[in-house]
C-alpha cells in the first residue's frame, strides 16, 4: 500500500498529476514557431 | 421547504444569465458559420471549458460518482485517461488537423467535415442520422440525471424538473446557436468546479487529510465489486476487473469519437487558442473527474461514519449514491457541514 492505495491505483493518481504538469508545460511555455506554422496553414 | 426555496431562486437567477447569454449569442450570429461554429473566433477559455462542460456532463459526475462508490478508487484509472487522451491527445492530436480541416473545407458540421474529406454525401447522411438517433439517447441521459438530482434533494417531481430545464436549455440555444451553448458551457463549467472542489476539500478535512481517507477507505475492506478492496485494482480476469476496463476504455477512449467534442475544435480562434486550451481543459478535467471519483469513492467512509446505512451495490441503482451525498438538506452532507453528527440510517429512493 502505498498512502492508502494499492500500486496500480497509485500509478494512476501518479499519472494524473504527471498529466496535468505535462499540460500545463505544454499550453503555457512561450513558443514562436507555433504561431509562424500557424500562419502558413490559414495561408494554405 | 427553505432549500426548495432557495433552490428556485437559483434556478430563476441562473435561467436569466442563461437566456442572457442566448440573447447575446443571437445579436452576435449573422449567418451559418456564427450560428453553427460559433463564428470561429473562440478563444481559450471558452473552447476549453466548453469541451470539459461538454464532456463531463452529468453522466460522469453523477453517474461515475456513483460508479466510483461501487468500484472504489480503481476508477481513476478513467480520470487519468479522460486526461491523458481526453484532453490532451484528443486536443494535440486531433484539434489542430480538425480545426485546420475544417476551415479550409469550409466545413460547418462534424458530419459534413468527415463527408468533403472523403467526398461522400452517403457518409455525411449516415454520421448525421448516428448523431442524431444515438445523441438523443445521450441527451436524455443527461436530463435524466438532471432532474433524478433536483427530485431527490428538492423533492420537486421528475416530470417539472424536465420540462423546466428543456425550456431552459433549448431558449437559449435556439437563441444563440453554438455562441450561446459555449459560453453557457463555460459558466456551468465554472460553478462545476467550485462546487464540486468545495466538496473533496470538505470530505478531505472531514476525514483528516488524503491518506487517512485512503486509509479508513482500505479499512472497509472488500466490497461486491471490488473484492480487493476500495483501494485496490480487482484482479486480472474478475467480474469486476471486467466491469471496471470496459467503463475506463468505453469512456476514457470514447471521447475522441464524440461528434459534440470535436465541433470544439471547429470553433476555436488559432491554433495558439488549441494550445493553450490544453492545460485549462487538463486542469478542469482534473478538478471535476478525479474529485467526484474520488468523493464518490470515499462516500463509503461518510456513509459509515455517520451511520448511514451503505447503498446496495446493484449497479442500476448506484448512480443514486452521488445525488444523495450532494443533497444539502441530507444526513451525509449536513454531517460534512457540521462534522461528527451522528446521523439515523436513511432509506434510499429507486427512481
Amino acid at each position: 500500500m502505498i498512502w492508502g492505495m494499492d500500486v496500480w491505483v497509485f500509478t494512476a493518481f501518479i499519472l494524473t498529476y504527471i498529466a496535468i504538469i505535462f499540460s500545463l508545460i505544454y499550453g503555457l511555455w512561450p513558443r514562436k514557431e507555433q504561431e509562424e506554422k500557424e500562419g502558413l496553414n490559414e495561408g494554405g | 421547504m427553505a432549500d426548495t426555496v432557495t433552490f428556485v431562486i437559483m434556478l430563476v437567477a441562473f435561467s436569466a444569465v442563461m437566456i442572457y447569454i442566448g440573447y447575446r449569442g443571437y445579436k452576435a450570429t449573422k449567418g451559418a458559420t456564427d450560428w453553427l461554429v460559433a463564428g470561429r473566433r473562440v478563444g481559450a477559455w471558452v473552447v476549453a471549458l466548453s469541451y470539459g462542460a461538454t464532456f463531463i456532463s452529468a453522466v460522469a459526475i453523477i453517474g461515475f460518482g456513483g460508479q466510483a462508490q461501487v468500484f472504489g478508487l480503481q476508477l481513476l484509472w478513467l480520470s487519468t485517461l479522460v486526461i491523458i487522451v481526453g484532453v490532451i491527445i484528443a486536443f494535440i492530436v486531433f484539434g489542430y488537423r480538425t480545426r485546420i480541416m475544417s476551415k479550409t473545407l469550409d466545413a460547418l458540421t462534424f458530419p459534413e467535415l468527415i463527408a468533403k474529406r472523403f467526398n461522400s454525401r452517403f457518409i455525411q447522411g449516415f454520421g448525421g442520422a448516428v448523431i442524431a438517433i444515438f445523441l438523443i439517447a445521450y441527451t436524455a441521459a443527461v436530463f435524466k440525471a438532471t432532474a433524478s438530482l433536483v427530485q431527490v434533494t428538492f423533492g420537486i417531481s421528475y416530470e417539472t424538473s424536465i420540462i423546466v430545464f428543456t425550456v431552459i436549455v433549448a431558449t437559449y440555444l435556439l437563441l444563440g446557436g453554438l455562441f450561446a451553448v459555449m459560453w453557457t458551457d463555460s459558466i456551468q463549467g465554472l460553478i462545476m468546479v467550485v462546487g464540486i472542489g468545495l466538496l473533496l476539500a470538505m470530505v478531505w478535512a472531514s476525514l483528516g487529510g488524503v491518506i487517512p481517507a485512503n486509509e479508513a477507505l482500505a479499512a472497509l475492506g472488500p466490497a461486491k465489486y471490488a473484492p480487493n478492496g476500495l483501494t485496490s485494482a480487482s484482479s486480472f480476469g474478475s467480474v469486476s476487473f471486467m466491469l471496471v476496463t470496459s467503463l475506463i476504455f468505453g469512456v476514457g477512449i470514447g471521447a475522441l469519437a464524440q461528434p459534440q467534442l470535436a465541433i470544439r475544435f471547429m470553433t476555436a480562434k488559432n491554433d495558439k487558442v488549441l494550445r493553450q486550451g490544453v492545460p485549462i481543459g487538463a486542469v478542469f478535467m482534473f478538478l471535476t473527474v478525479y474529485v467526484a471519483f474520488t468523493v464518490g469513492a470515499l462516500s463509503n467512509v461518510m456513509f459509515k461514519n455517520n451511520g448511514i446505512a451503505i447503498p446496495p451495490a446493484p449497479i442500476s441503482s448506484s448512480q443514486h449514491s452521488l445525488t444523495h451525498f450532494f443533497r444539502p438538506g441530507s444526513c451525509s452532507f449536513s454531517c460534512l457541514q457540521y462534522s461528527q453528527l451522528p446521523c439515523p440510517p436513511r432509506a434510499h429512493s429507486s427512481t
